[in-house]
């Protein structure tokens, strides 16, 4: 009786209650990796596989193009302005909203919340309905030979818009529930408001910053619908990289196209892996992953 | 260093903090904050300690005013209710912080620094700790680096909030002893705050009983216990009991029959005998004006506790005696009471004193 | 009190609350300053330009019928692939969370590849794979279907585009649930299906909804991974952010001014719609 038994409570100890039957487990499976397979390996695959069609020396040869260079170089300058700014803007806003409690406080979180929601495309025709030649502002400038839009203020500009929150929507949870005691502490001890932000606080949210400029160099080098609204789309002054990978594909300059995107995904791809790495093992000193 | 509390409110919106606080701390006097949560005695320290402003009334460090000084000004050693140490800095890096970040004039060289970290770490028995992270230590280790931190920066005063709060019982009894040595042995004026009796009466040479906002009283252990100002210092201090009676014409009435205690001063209509459980007896020979009924008798170590119900009160009392033929199941038991204190419950106002019935 | 005691009076409220930590103005001011000038100011501009339409104008925009197709074009294959990412983003999500298998942290980090990969290089890669000469474009020509160039490729990249979202809203709230609540399920007789139905799933509704609707607002407003597969046929495959380009190219401002409000009003609706559910799911679930 005892050998009867013994094969029914060694299944009921191998599967537990909280868990689906192998079967259903194995389909699940099957269908989200074959789901994330089409949707975004594939892609992923095609934009280097495509790069390499016609060997190294076509890949290569791509960075060669002044074109491709001035793309480049104005990317890494319109980043090399708009992150710093847009950190330094996040710190602050995080600083005056998480230590300090004043009303409307939640209004100002959800302004600057507010250009995630709004179509890249939008966020680049209200610099247009600014700057542009029927714009508030654009005759005015423009007769004093100042040109905005069509040129790379505007770029810098819609970029800023595009990326605006990333920093601060890291940092604000992050300060928030880290509460001032440890600023207040450092006060005690004589420190200097300046002395305490750089020797208390910034260690406490370096690892959180790091994230949010991540995340905003990202979207700060790839962003496409904003900038081709205000870029004008002139070849070797305001064509970013991603506006020269759509000229380049028109151009059906496939190659060349997917060599200069395949730059991009490589970003994309360190930026993941790095902000992965900052998930692992910085859980607690992030905010973590929320929704951008 | 002498602390004086000059007519101190503070405002949280609509809801008063601090009501009229006047206190003196003398130089290095050990005192207790001693309330329960929102009796305003975390607000009042940090007042002290310049990490609020008070909305009226000033604070006098000796002679100098130091409400218009700035936190950092007002040099005082403030350790926090859970030590905010800073995470990423060693041991030895936070207890040197306040000697750093001093301006070049004052501060002293690297090797001086490094010295008094580790003549301080040695203060707070902790020598051989100075590299590791906050988080690598326990609770009680962490409160000694705190203290030895706020000591570093040579502070005028000493403010402990809460120093024992975050800590398990047999921790907190070791460190209250300690934290009695160290003041001793650096003679700071010293003020804490604690919702903890105990900890306020085996601690302090003074203790200041908060309510609301308000001080109810100060006073040393002993005058806490034995004459205290008001039924919350009574019942806040110790535990207490309280029998509902009548005052008429300098008599006490409780249930129809006097209570033999002087109740000059009272005025007529309702009050409250209050009383420790200690101070309530079986007694021993005739019927007297108070009488209860034997509930329950229980064995304890000692001899017997016999849990009595008096009629016109609605708790218990739980009385120890050794009389096992007295306290028969059911039977009527006479009652003494010692040490009574009637307040009239109309003002909640004194006074009247009572040695017995 | 006595009379010599001087009283130093303050400020009974004060903006912010009183603080002894520095910085206030500086950084409010900043915050402000930087806020208005590269946010509010430019959004300030596109709201006159519309009001200076009216609402009358906005309906002779919208109801243009280039401008109408565009509209529903982007809305309703916006609609169509905020569902399918709802099904297959739970799957995912679940399957991340609860199992472990090899691979499995690989598949979690590449969850986020649409938020990081620039829409514009999705965009051709997509097309790439799904034109007739394609990958997966090739084969699925021998049956005839065609999926670059249609509407079904705009579908396919908002699919791709938002995915993420459901993703991201819904496994922190499946990772702690409390197995002792399916235990209890279990213990109580019911089956696993049932468990799962009846038990872990309603708590997990208001993130799935707010998750469909995070996809559903990005993909309307979706415009570089969208355009390089849609094909771009007026009437057909055209969305509405492109028709604003195009009528930017045609200096039609009012017309772009007038497809831009409509857009902003409809993600500030879903924006409302959000705060809705999670102040419901609050109160209902205790959690967001």
């Amino acid at each position: 009786m005892s050998d009867a038994l013994a094969p029914a409570i060694r299944i009921a100890a191998t599967r537990r209650v909280t868990e689906e039957a192998p079967l259903t487990r194995y389909l699940l499976i099957g269908v989200a990796v074959a789901f994330l397979g089409l949707f975004l390996l594939l892609p992923l695959a095609v934009v280097f596989t495509e790069a390499l069609t016609k060997g190294a020396g076509a890949f290569f040869a791509t960075f060669d193009e002044p074109d491709a260079r001035a793309a480049i170089r104005l990317t890494l300058l319109v980043a090399a302005i708009v992150v710093p700014l847009n950190a330094v803007f996040g710190i602050c806003a995080a600083w005056a909203i998480s230590k300090f409690s004043f009303p409307g406080k939640s209004v100002l979180i959800t302004l600057i919340d507010l250009p995630f929601s709004v179509s890249p495309v939008v966020s680049g025709l209200v610099y247009v309905l600014v700057f542009g030649s029927q714009g508030l502002l654009g005759p005015t400038l423009s007769s004093h030979g100042i040109q905005i839009v069509f040129a790379i203020p505007g770029i810098v500009l819609a970029t800023i818009f595009v990326t605006f929150p990333f920093v601060a929507r890291e940092l604000i949870p992050l300060m928030q529930e880290q509460g001032t005691v440890e600023e207040e502490a450092a006060l005690t001890l004589g420190a200097s408001g300046f002395r305490t932000f750089l020797t208390v606080t910034l260690p406490n949210i370096k690892w959180g910053l790091l994230y949010g400029v991540l995340l905003a160099n990202a979207r700060a080098m790839g962003e496409f619908g904003a900038v081709s609204v205000v870029s004008g789309h002139i070849r070797g002054l305001t064509n970013t990289i991603p506006l020269q990978v759509e000229i380049l594909y028109n151009e059906y300059n496939i190659v060349s196209a997917f060599a200069l995107a395949s730059l991009l995904a490589g970003l994309a791809l360190v930026t993941l892996g790095i902000k992965t790495l900052l998930e692992w093992r910085y859980a607690g000193q992030i905010a973590g992953r929320r929704r951008h | 260093m002498e602390i004086r509390i000059e007519g101190v409110e503070k405002d949280f919106g609509d809801y008063p903090a601090l009501r009229a606080v006047d206190l003196t701390i003398a130089r290095g006097e050990l005192v207790a904050l001693l309330g329960p949560s929102g009796s305003g005695k975390t607000t009042l320290l940090r007042a002290i300690a310049g990490l609020s402003n008070p909305d009226r009334g000033r604070i006098l460090f000796d002679s100098e005013d130091a409400t218009t000084l700035s936190v950092q000004e007002r040099r005082v050693g403030f350790v926090f209710q859970n030590y905010a140490l800073f995470k990423h800095l060693t041991v030895a890096d936070n207890i040197a912080y306040g000697l750093k970040v001093r301006p070049r004039r004052t501060r002293p060289s690297r090797a001086e620094i490094a010295e008094r970290a580790a003549r301080l770490l040695e203060f707070v028995q902790l020598d051989g700790l100075g590299a590791r992270y906050p988080a690598q230590l326990s609770g009680g280790q962490r409160q000694r680096v705190a203290l030895a931190r706020a000591l570093a920066i040579e502070p005028r005063v000493l403010l402990l909030d809460e120093p024992f709060g975050a800590l398990d019982a047999r921790v907190r009894k070791d460190l209250r002893r300690w934290l009695r040595d160290v003041h001793r042995q650096t003679g700071l004026t010293t003020v804490f705050v604690t919702h903890d009796q105990d900890e306020a009466m085996e601690l302090a040479d003074r203790v200041v009983v908060l309510d609301k906002g308000r001080i109810e009283q100060i006073g040393t252990p002993d005058e806490l216990y034995d004459r205290p100002a008001s039924p919350f210092v009574l019942s806040f201090v110790g535990e207490a009991l309280a029998l509902p009676v009548q005052v008429a014409d300098g008599k006490v009435i409780f249930q129809g029959k006097e209570l033999h205690v002087s109740s000059e001063n009272l005025r007529n209509g309702p009050a409250r005998v209050y009383f420790r459980p200690a101070d309530i007896a079986l007694h021993g020979g005739q019927i007297g004006a108070l009488e209860g009924r034997v509930e329950a008798v229980r064995r304890t170590a000692a001899g017997l506790r016999a849990s009595i119900s008096i009629p016109g009160y609605d708790q218990t009392v739980e009385v120890d005696t050794d009389d096992r033929v007295g306290t028969t199941l059911g039977s009527s038991v006479p009652l003494s009471l010692n040490n009574v204190r009637i307040f009239s419950t109309a003002a909640e106002e004194t006074l009247g004193d009572g040695a017995g019935i | 009190m006595s009379a010599s005691t001087q009283i130093v009076k303050r400020k009974a409220r004060s903006f912010p609350a009183p603080s002894v930590i520095p910085g206030f103005r500086a950084t409010f001011g900043f915050t402000l300053f930087y806020l208005s000038l590269v946010v509010l100011f430019p959004l300030s501009m596109l709201v006159i330009r519309a009001s200076e339409l009216g609402l009358a104008g906005l309906y002779g925009v919208a109801v243009e019928p280039r401008v109408a197709a565009a509209l529903r074009t982007s809305f309703f294959i916006s609609f169509a692939a905020a569902a399918i990412d709802v099904v297959f983003g739970l799957v995912t999500a679940w399957v991340l969370t609860r199992y472990e298998f090899p691979g499995r942290r690989f598949l979690d980090a590449i969850v986020d590849l649409p938020f990081a990969l620039p829409t514009a290089v999705a965009g051709i890669a997509l097309a790439a794979l799904y034109a007739p000469n394609g990958w997966l474009g090739e084969p699925l020509a021998d049956y005839d279907i065609k999926i670059a160039f249609t509407r079904w490729g705009i579908l396919v990249a908002l699919v791709f585009v938002g995915l993420p979202f459901v993703v991201r809203t819904v496994q922190p709230l499946l990772a702690e649930i409390d197995v002792e609540l399916e235990e209890a399920s279990a213990t109580l007789g019911a089956s696993r299906a049932h468990t799962v139905w009846r038990v872990l799933l309603p708590p997990i509704l208001p993130a799935l909804l707010t998750g469909f609707a995070l996809a559903f607002a990005r993909s309307v407003g979706e415009y570089g991974s969208v355009i390089f597969i849609a094909g771009n046929l007026a009437y057909i495959s055209e969305i509405a952010p492109l028709l604003i380009i195009v009528k930017l190219e045609q200096f039609d401002y009012a017309g772009a001014t007038g497809i831009a409000t409509i857009m902003l009003a409809i993600s500030f609706a879903v924006l409302l719609a959000i705060n809705l559910i999670q102040a419901w799911s609050q109160k209902r679930f205790g959690h967001v």
